[in-house]
């Protein structure tokens, strides 16, 4: 359970809505507004700070770390985790890495197609 | 002793059961009206009446302060105020105590005035209205004491019935004393021996049965 | 550490058909604790010795530091009840009841009740009589809420409730916490509404309790493992670790207490773990009263 909020914080701060140095709600109020528990809460906060993404100062509340380039770190491993489970299903299909690339290329010019329609 | 918790549900006893109180009390006042017309049917329709009256208020006040409050589970509500049990049972009894004794001391103040105002009822009916009275106001406590011990619904008619019986024995017997038949035909009060030891068993049986509910309370370990 | 809103140690009542015995539950203040049980595990009996209006045979039950059923005034000023089967007067109003619980206790915040009442989208002249089954739910909360009580504890306070009902019910419940020196225990069948906001948890099953941790924990702990075995193979046995079912070469597993190393162990059997699966409460609790069952009939 507590995954998901951690998910979801990891997510706010490697696009940047909440920047290095944002105080971040404290655990009750955060376990208030989304109706779930405190003790899930703060697991999800425990665990985002033994990754680095938060700082919490005994008294003083939980703020996002100050570290540079911390959203395009953050970014970086959600990639490499996405990779991974790619490799695994191509695996699980018998696609080589070629055919695996071309997919690759495939789903990004469907992302440019799109993109470019929204933007007309 | 947590005084103001017990005023208060004292308070909303009264507060639930205070317009068929006062119906009541207004059917009793019409029964000693038709007593007071004179006339045997009159007396006699008019005070069959009034014990009818005050055995329904009884098993009204009953039912409604105490078998409909387990039965629609607004004890648990109750229970669940800052209260012991044994104030519980306390503003139990004291409610339904000063209801009924309300109406009931209406009505017997009442029936004496009627009684001592009209030329045409003799005076003497007096003391044997009164054991009579004080016998409706035992048999009141025995339900109670039976439903508040017993919270049963079948226990508590069991009551209501051995009551009634009384009522009509206990009539039966006095009028049928040779003393007290000729009473109550003349003007002059006689406080028969018997009549005075019936007074005193109804005063004893009302302190004892309010007596054995605290007891059998304080034994209860289960309220709900 | 913090000190504790409810402690019942070693408590026992017996009735003719179900016997609570050697019931042993902590709570600290500012805690949301859920008591899981099928019915008739117990959960009532316990909520009821928790209010002073069932005496326990045996053991001693303190709530908010008043032992009970002695101290039962004293500790009910501070706790604020609701069960599914307490009812509101029929023939009175919200109103009305609003008044009566405000004149006893002294904490009573009018405001908060009158924002309870419309948060929860209740009239205060409607008789309760004419009220649904979760607006009356809603009305003894809110009877229970506006007291402001230290302690709440709650039997079964979202069953029959509609969804909508359900989330504002555990909004407040959780608004509840936002002052940390304020408890809840609630008991429920529903695992999902305990899921969702306790911090402890604690199964009950006829009369015994069958485990009790915090939620994360507890969470953590259960995972069902499905396991390919190598042909005429068979499962080395690990503690606190059942077969649950097995076809052919597949094979599901589940464990109350997980630790990586446990795939390890499989793995150096011969085994290929398919899966690594986490629970949900509701399947924990469902593997926790099997094996006591089980274990009971063994």
């Amino acid at each position: 359970m507590y995954q998901q909020i951690q998910e979801q914080i990891r997510e706010r701060v490697a696009l940047g809505d909440w920047p290095p140095g944002y105080e971040l709600p404290s655990i009750r109020q955060l376990a208030i507004d989304l109706r779930v528990s405190v003790i899930t809460v703060k697991r999800a906060y425990l665990e985002l700070e033994r990754e680095g993404v938060i700082v919490t100062q005994q008294g003083k509340g939980s703020q996002v770390a100050a570290q540079a380039g911390l959203g395009a770190r953050l970014l970086a491993g959600d990639l490499e985790r996405a990779l991974d489970q790619v490799a695994h299903l191509g695996a699980q299909l018998g696609l080589s890495p070629a055919e695996l690339q071309n997919r690759l290329e495939e789903a990004c010019s469907r992302r440019q197609t799109a993109q470019r329609k929204e933007q007309e | 002793m947590n005084t103001a918790m017990v005023q208060r549900l004292v308070y909303k006893d009264w507060y639930f059961n205070r317009w068929p109180i006062v119906l009541y009390v207004a059917l009793g006042l019409l029964s000693l009206g038709l007593v007071s017309q004179g006339g045997e049917l009159a007396f006699f329709a008019g005070s069959v009446a009034l014990i009818t009256v005050l055995i329904s208020i009884g098993i009204h006040l009953t039912m409604v302060t105490v078998i409909h409050e387990r039965r629609d589970h607004t004890l648990a509500f109750v229970m669940s105020l800052p209260i012991s049990a044994r104030e519980y049972t306390l503003a139990k009894l004291l409610a339904n105590l000063l209801i009924f004794g309300l109406a009931w001391g209406t009505l017997a103040v009442g029936a004496v005035a009627v009684i001592a105002g009209r030329a045409s009822l003799p005076d003497g009916l007096i003391p044997f209205t009164l054991t009579v009275l004080g016998e409706l106001f035992a048999g009141y406590c025995l339900v109670l004491s039976v439903a508040v011990v017993s919270e049963s619904l079948g226990f508590t008619i069991a009551a209501i019935v051995v009551g009634n019986l009384l009522v009509q024995a206990l009539m039966y017997w006095e009028s049928h004393l040779p003393t007290v038949a000729a009473d109550l035909q003349g003007d002059a009060l006689h406080w028969r021996p018997q009549l005075l030891a019936v007074l005193g068993a109804e005063a004893a049986a009302v302190v004892l049965l309010l007596g054995l509910t605290f007891y059998f309370q304080s034994r209860k370990t289960d309220y709900l | 550490m913090n000190s504790l809103a409810i402690e019942l140690r070693g408590v026992a009542k017996r009735y003719r058909h179900f016997a609570l015995e050697g019931l042993d539950l902590e709570l600290e203040e500012g805690q949301i604790l859920g008591l899981i049980g099928p019915n008739g595990a117990g959960k009532s009996t316990t909520l009821r010795m928790l209010m002073g209006l069932v005496h326990a045979d045996r053991g001693s039950v303190r709530v908010l530091g008043h032992s009970l059923p002695a101290e039962q005034v004293a500790a009910k000023r501070e706790v604020g009840f609701v069960s599914e089967d307490l009812r509101l007067y029929g023939a009175a109003t919200v109103a009305w009841h609003m008044g009566f619980v405000a004149s006893i206790y002294p904490g009573w915040d009018e405001a908060y009740a009158q924002a309870l009442l419309r948060r929860f989208d209740l009239k205060a002249e409607q008789r309760v009589k004419g009220l649904s089954h979760g607006q009356r739910v809603k009305a003894a909360l809110l009877l229970a809420l506006a007291r402001r009580p230290r302690l709440l504890l709650l039997d079964e306070p979202t069953t029959g409730l509609d969804p909508v009902a359900r989330q504002e019910v555990l909004g407040e419940l959780m608004a509840v916490l936002a002052d940390e020196r304020r408890t809840i225990l609630f008991s429920s069948h529903n695992t999902l509404d305990v899921e969702q906001i306790s911090d402890q948890i604690t199964f009950l099953d006829g009369g015994r309790v069958l485990d009790s941790a915090d939620k994360e924990s507890f969470l953590e702990r259960w995972r069902r493992l499905r396991l390919e075995l190598p042909a005429g193979g068979s499962l080395p046995a690990l503690p606190g670790t059942r077969l649950d079912a097995s076809s052919g070469r597949l094979a599901v597993v589940t464990t109350r207490c997980f630790e990586p190393e446990m795939a390890e162990a499989y793995r150096e059997a011969g085994a290929r773990v398919q899966a690594v699966e986490p629970m949900s409460l509701e399947e924990i609790f469902l593997a926790e009263v099997a094996w006591r069952r089980q274990g009971a009939a063994a």
